[in-house]
């Protein structure tokens, strides 16, 4: 639904929504929702068994509080950036995660705040700022330095959590291999895949880093008379983690996905049908399915004032005209 | 009734102003990545008692290191496995032996939830599936955590973070066009199914905690967190947009990590507006004007023109001025954090984001705050369990089968006057601890250091010799995620 909370038509009907509801999320710059005067303090004497999640940037406190902040400012300002992409170029954002990752600590967090509720009836607010997932996915970069003195670089296609690691180009126009060896029992199935048995004898992952440059020439030499595919075919069939770089657009071909049902049809009012989505596991085998496809711009305003709240016809006619309520953004026009 | 007992029980029912959220809750961990790892520290974090569950010879994270840097054994445990491991309990379990399997068994008869990341179909293969541990104790949850997901054709497959990261088509949309696709770095992906893992779980084991309700079986797939994270969704989308846009050649984002007098600096254009207040920010408000510049395609097509562009300002200021500037303007900015630096900025040294764990080193707290919950300061990582100590069955012995705790509920665990009933949503009081005395208080809790001499073998267990006879337990560690 919409509504303009600068008007005082909006902002009594968002309190009223406010102590019915069981949770209030907010994920604005902290000064957007205490502009409005719905800060805890506000929330908490409105509905005192509202639990109140509050997601900004950088957090509610702090010399960074009102900056704005998307997932790719948290991957720069972690470290998240600086251990991707090649050594002797930039850093590059990851592009994104970082708005997943916190969202779903968040979910952690309010289930969290319902069991405190449940077990005390003590409504609570939840501070969850973005940033702060995408220190804790970081965390390896300042453990690495505080514990040992030893800075963590991005190492391109490399990582030190796998020997060899990298992407190989195969037959055809950019056409490519990933390969990545995180397991020492997979490497002597790669080393005899590629030609090389003689090397099954470096056994550690530390070795095949020593060797890393030989290795990838071996490998890049294997992959480049192969077919992408027949590539990965060969690797997998060998134990070797491996994978084709495919678009996105190719990515939706996946029979595993298909198999496991995550996909969920939905018929969207503009669209039609298109597929949602389904939380990323079964639960005894099945997915929790989505009880709506995603609301368009105030589709459920009339459905959420006149059922919910108790307003009448003419009262929802009134906050149209006046647009306090709308089904296009403002500045639109 | 005393007043003063009451009193206490309210305190310990209704959880104690000190008392973590899920401090009722006992968690078996069984992981080898360090997804499954921080899974099962998020349950740490929130008071869960987590008890790792490890091979003969440790977690192999204890010798980890991504530096290199000493490591396991006589250099002590890895640092980031104490940081993966704060707060948690540990023992050594051999699932190759029959014996090991039904101490697991035993351990499983009392836990709210199990947290595994072996792969595919390998607790079932030992008999150790949800299915089996159910049947003696039907509110146990079980959130296994593989690359695939289990059932599907490929759910044997093998795969990695690495691998993951392109099959769900994120790989292929990062780097320059004409030069090598780069992956991302760190186990980014690793921390974002855990997330994934731990909320679902989560939502599981309280929704089992309910009277009645039997716990389920949480199999999340990796690809799957990852395909809706890692990439927009790209099903959806292709249901959105055309074929063209959604088979884009690689990009990276201009402007972003710029390079700056004293370090690299970071900008995020999302909006046009935002991407002509930073031409303001780099004094170059002809380039706002460009129209061959306003998309991102646009400027990854002029990509050496704009860089030089840009570099000029930037090379020309320090990260501190730069970000003041774009601050002002309302451009998202941040300094580049990195290992050395990130704890340093004071946004993060003003809040106390960063703190000391016991094993001296300095890490992030828990992301989030319950302002209703005190945070705690990082208790240390367990130490791997002596195998001289090692006794089989032991762990047996302090810890009855749920379903007979059930049955036989101590008289102490009525709530006086108003009963159960205060607490319609979840049942903490039917799992609490005063409801089962034999459910060793936290104060005196099962330690795995702290066994008697003598190991009395409990009716029904495969205990050996103990004592002088303990054997060291053998066998390779658990088959690997696929």
């Amino acid at each position: 639904m919409t509504l303009d909370l600068s008007s005082d038509d909006g902002l009594a009907l968002v309190k009223r929504l406010v102590a019915m509801s069981d949770i209030v999320i907010e994920n604005y710059s902290p000064r957007v929702v205490e502009n409005f005067g719905l800060d805890w303090d506000e929330v908490h004497r409105l509905n005192p068994d509202a639990i109140m999640v509050r997601m900004p940037a950088f957090g509610l406190t702090g010399p960074w509080r009102d900056r704005t902040g998307f997932a790719m400012t948290i991957e720069q300002a972690s470290g998240l950036a600086f251990l991707t992409g090649d050594p002797e170029g930039r850093p590059l954002v990851p592009r994104g995660m970082c708005d997943q990752l916190g969202g779903m600590h968040a979910v952690f967090a309010t289930l969290l705040a319902v069991e405190h509720r449940a077990q005390t009836g003590e409504a609570q607010l939840v501070e969850v700022p973005l940033i702060e997932a995408g220190l804790n996915a970081a965390a390896e970069q300042v453990i690495e330095w505080t514990a040992y003195g030893q800075l963590l670089q991005r190492q391109g296609n490399r990582s030190p959590y796998a020997a060899p690691q990298g992407i190989y180009a195969a037959t055809g126009e950019d056409r490519w291999v990933v390969i990545s060896v995180d397991d020492d029992g997979q490497w002597p199935a790669l080393a005899t895949l590629i030609g090389r048995p003689e090397w099954t004898t470096w056994a550690s992952r530390a070795e095949r880093h020593a060797h890393h440059d030989e290795i990838d020439a071996a490998i890049s030499g294997w992959v480049a008379q192969r077919d992408r595919e027949a590539a990965v075919e060969e690797l997998l069939a060998a134990g070797v983690p491996a994978a084709p770089v495919i678009t996105g657009r190719e990515s939706i071909d996946n029979p595993q996905l298909a198999a496991r049902g995550h996909q969920q049809w939905m018929d969207h009012v503009v669209v039609g049908a298109v597929p949602y989505p389904s939380f990323p596991g079964r639960f005894n085998g099945q997915y929790h399915r989505l009880r709506y496809p995603a609301p368009t711009l105030g589709e459920h305003n009339e459905e959420i004032l006149r059922d919910v709240l108790g307003l009448d016809d003419a009262e929802i006619a009134r906050l149209a005209e006046a647009q306090v309520i709308g089904t296009r953004p403002a500045f639109w026009g | 009734m005393s007043g003063a007992w009451a009193a206490e029980m309210a305190g310990q029912l209704l959880g104690t102003p000190e008392g973590a959220v899920l401090d009722q809750v006992r968690v078996l961990e069984l992981t080898r990545t360090i997804g499954g790892a921080y899974t099962a520290k998020l349950f740490a974090d929130a008071g869960a008692e987590v008890i790792k569950v490890e091979p003969p010879g440790g977690d192999r994270l204890r010798s980890w290191s991504a530096s290199g840097s000493p490591a396991g054994g006589d250099s002590g445990d890895g640092a980031f496995f104490q940081f993966l491991n704060a707060g948690k309990r540990s023992t050594v379990v051999n699932l190759d032996d029959p014996v090991g399997r039904e101490r697991f068994r035993s351990l499983a008869a009392t836990a709210d939830l199990v947290i595994e990341d072996l792969g595919a179909g390998v607790v079932e293969s030992m008999g150790l599936g949800h299915a089996e541990l159910a049947e003696a104790n039907q509110s146990l949850v079980m959130l296994s955590i593989s690359p695939w997901g289990r059932g599907g054709p490929w759910d044997q497959r093998p795969a990695n973070e690495f691998t993951l990261q392109s099959w769900v088509g994120s790989t292929h949309s990062r780097g320059i066009p004409d030069e090598m696709p780069l992956g991302v770095g760190g186990q980014l992906g690793d921390f974002l199914v855990a997330a994934n893992a731990g909320a679902l779980g989560l939502a599981a084991l309280m929704a089992a905690r309910r009277d009645g309700t039997p716990g389920e079986h949480v199999d999340v797939s990796a690809y799957e967190a990852m395909t809706t994270s890692f990439v927009v969704y790209a099903h959806l989308y292709a249901a959105y947009a055309s074929e063209a846009r959604t088979g884009a050649t690689r990009s990276i984002e201009i402007p972003s990590v710029e390079p700056a007098k004293d370090g690299w600096v970071g900008f995020c254009t999302i909006t046009g507006q935002q991407f002509k207040d930073f031409c303001v920010v780099i004094d170059d408000p002809e380039m706002a004007e460009d129209q061959r510049l306003s998309s991102g395609d646009g400027r990854m097509d002029h990509r050496d023109e704009v860089w030089r562009r840009i570099a000029r300002f930037t090379q020309a200021h320090t990260v501190d001025d730069i970000v003041d500037k774009a601050t002002m303007l309302r451009v998202p900015v941040a300094p580049i954090g990195d290992g050395s630096r990130v704890a340093q900025i004071d946004h993060f040294a003003e809040r106390g984001v960063y703190v000391e764990n016991p094993g001296g080193f300095t890490q992030p707290r828990v992301p989030y705050q319950l302002t209703a919950r005190p945070v705690r300061p990082v208790p240390p990582a367990p130490a791997l369990e002596k195998p001289t100590m090692n006794c089989e069955g032991r762990m047996a012995i302090r810890f009855e089968p749920r379903a007979q705790c059930r049955r036989t509920p101590s008289r102490r665990c009525r709530w006086p006057g108003s009963g159960f009933a205060t607490w319609p949503r979840s049942g903490p009081a039917r799992w609490h601890r005063a409801c089962f005395p034999h459910w060793v208080p936290t104060s005196s809790r099962w330690s795995p250091f702290s066994a008697p001499t003598g190991c009395a073998s409990p009716a029904g267990s495969h205990a050996t010799t103990c004592g002088s006879g303990a054997r060291l337990p053998t066998g390779p560690t658990p088959a690997s995620a696929r």
